[in-house]
């Protein structure tokens, strides 16, 4: 139903009219920002980066396939932004952002909260690629086929990308004593 | 059992996606090999710590920050249905005009009417969509762009004569300045606009149910650009229009 509610939203977009685009946007603003900011990890740059993605989605809306759902197309476009920004962004610039993460004290976070900001840096530790994989399956619980159509990729090369990322993810998380080992 | 088909099971274990017969498979490898048994672990582990975190809340004004971002001359593009019947109709009018012989002389008094008309102060009516039948429909719109519920714009083109129609929507009230390159464009002497502006922009108050009519002249064949920033019931807009 989402799925043909998006089509008919494109469909009047690409016939001029601009105020269907605002419901495309609302309903997927909250998974594009999500995606954006598990991988840029900074709300204000994710709001950027996610607001990009749908100010180009709008720009290439023709060329758009209806054989593929919005969604997967929508968040290529937010997955490119938020990788590109990355890529841009400067070693230092990372490094000051852990180092503010890591600065708000034991005391501003719960123990959960606290976890949650450590399996967070860890993520950050990916490589861009690995780190992609994991925020499309654990954080928005993507199939993978959805996520060989929205990275381009052929099925195999998810699972064996998802399955390499998640070792590698584990590893930090071990070496961080937020995962125990076996 | 090979690596590869183990640690495809174990991967779509922890995507809890194996059927009844492959976990079976997957549960006597892991109680034989060791090895697997500890990755397995270790790796569900780490899936129970993903599976902590919650979504944030983008901003509150996310979707209005985005529609407010969206080029104006992407939905004139998209927006051929008005255009194109005043486009279809204008050349299907002019194809069968001038197939007959003796028309280009009447066609050359007709232009000369028509640049006396554009170029008289005033000359143009104050709302081009309501002036049926008459010479204004020489003008044709070339760009247009809307931000939201917040403006709609407009510019239509008439020999050198550029018309700048700008109109609220749901709003209110609005205050933007209009820049242009007084290098390609000039405002007509019958502009009025607010003082104080520097050179090349104009300053316009706009109001509910007042379409603003801003004429200029153009004097080189570059592209002529106008840019209306502002602010529209207290809300930025930004947007930019060209005869391109």
């Amino acid at each position: 139903m989402e799925q043909h509610d998006d089509l008919v939203l494109v469909r009047r977009c690409l016939n001029g009219d601009a105020n269907a685009f605002a419901g495309l946007v609302k309903q997927h603003q909250r998974a594009v920002f999500n995606v954006a900011y598990r991988i840029v990890r900074d709300y204000e740059d994710a709001s950027d980066v996610a607001q990009s993605a749908f100010v180009k989605a709008y720009e290439k809306l023709d060329t758009f396939n209806e054989q593929y759902k919005f969604f997967s197309w929508i968040y290529r476009i937010a997955v490119n932004e938020a990788l590109n920004f990355v890529n841009k962004r400067k070693p230092e610039d990372e490094l000051d952002e852990r180092m503010v993460s890591n600065a708000r004290g034991p005391e501003q976070l719960t123990e959960i909260g606290e976890r949650n900001e450590q399996i967070q840096t860890a993520l950050q530790d990916l490589p861009p690629d690995y780190r992609t994989v994991i925020v499309l399956r654990h954080f928005r619980e993507l199939s993978y086929k959805e996520m060989a159509e929205v990275l381009l990729i052929p099925e195999k090369t998810v699972k064996s990308r998802l399955f390499t990322a998640r070792r590698l993810l584990k590893d930090i998380l071990i070496e961080h004593g937020i995962v125990d080992h076996e | 059992m090979n690596e590869e088909l183990l640690l495809d099971l174990i991967n779509r274990d922890i995507d809890g996606m194996l059927d009844e017969a492959e976990t079976r498979t997957l549960r006597e490898e892991l109680r034989r090999n060791p090895e697997a048994r500890k990755l397995h672990g270790e790796l569900q582990a780490m899936n129970k710590r993903l599976g902590a975190f919650e979504d944030l809340e983008p901003p509150a004004d996310f979707h209005k920050s985005v529609m407010r971002k969206l080029p104006g001359d992407v939905v004139q593009r998209r927006n051929p249905v008005k255009n194109a019947a005043a486009e279809n109709g204008l050349s299907r009018l002019l194809k069968s005009f001038f197939s007959a012989p003796w028309r280009p002389a009447l066609v050359g008094a007709a232009a000369v009417v028509l640049v006396v008309f554009l170029l008289k102060p005033g000359g143009t009516p104050s709302d081009t969509d309501s002036m049926p039948g008459t010479m204004i429909e020489r003008l044709e719109t070339v760009n247009a762009g809307a931000i939201e519920n917040l403006i709609s714009c407009k510019l239509l083109q008439g020999g050198d004569v550029l018309v700048l129609e700008l109109e609220l929507l749901d709003a209110d009230s609005g205050q933007i300045q209009l820049a242009y390159d007084k290098n390609i464009v000039e405002p007509r002497d019958d502009v009025k606009a607010l003082p104080g502006a520097d050179a090349g922009k104009l300053a316009l108050r706009l109001e509910q149910g007042k379409k603003q009519i801003l004429k200029f002249k153009q004097h080189s064949e570059d592209i002529a650009s106008f840019q209306i920033r502002g602010t529209v019931d207290g809300r930025s807009i930004d947007l930019r229009l060209s005869d391109h």
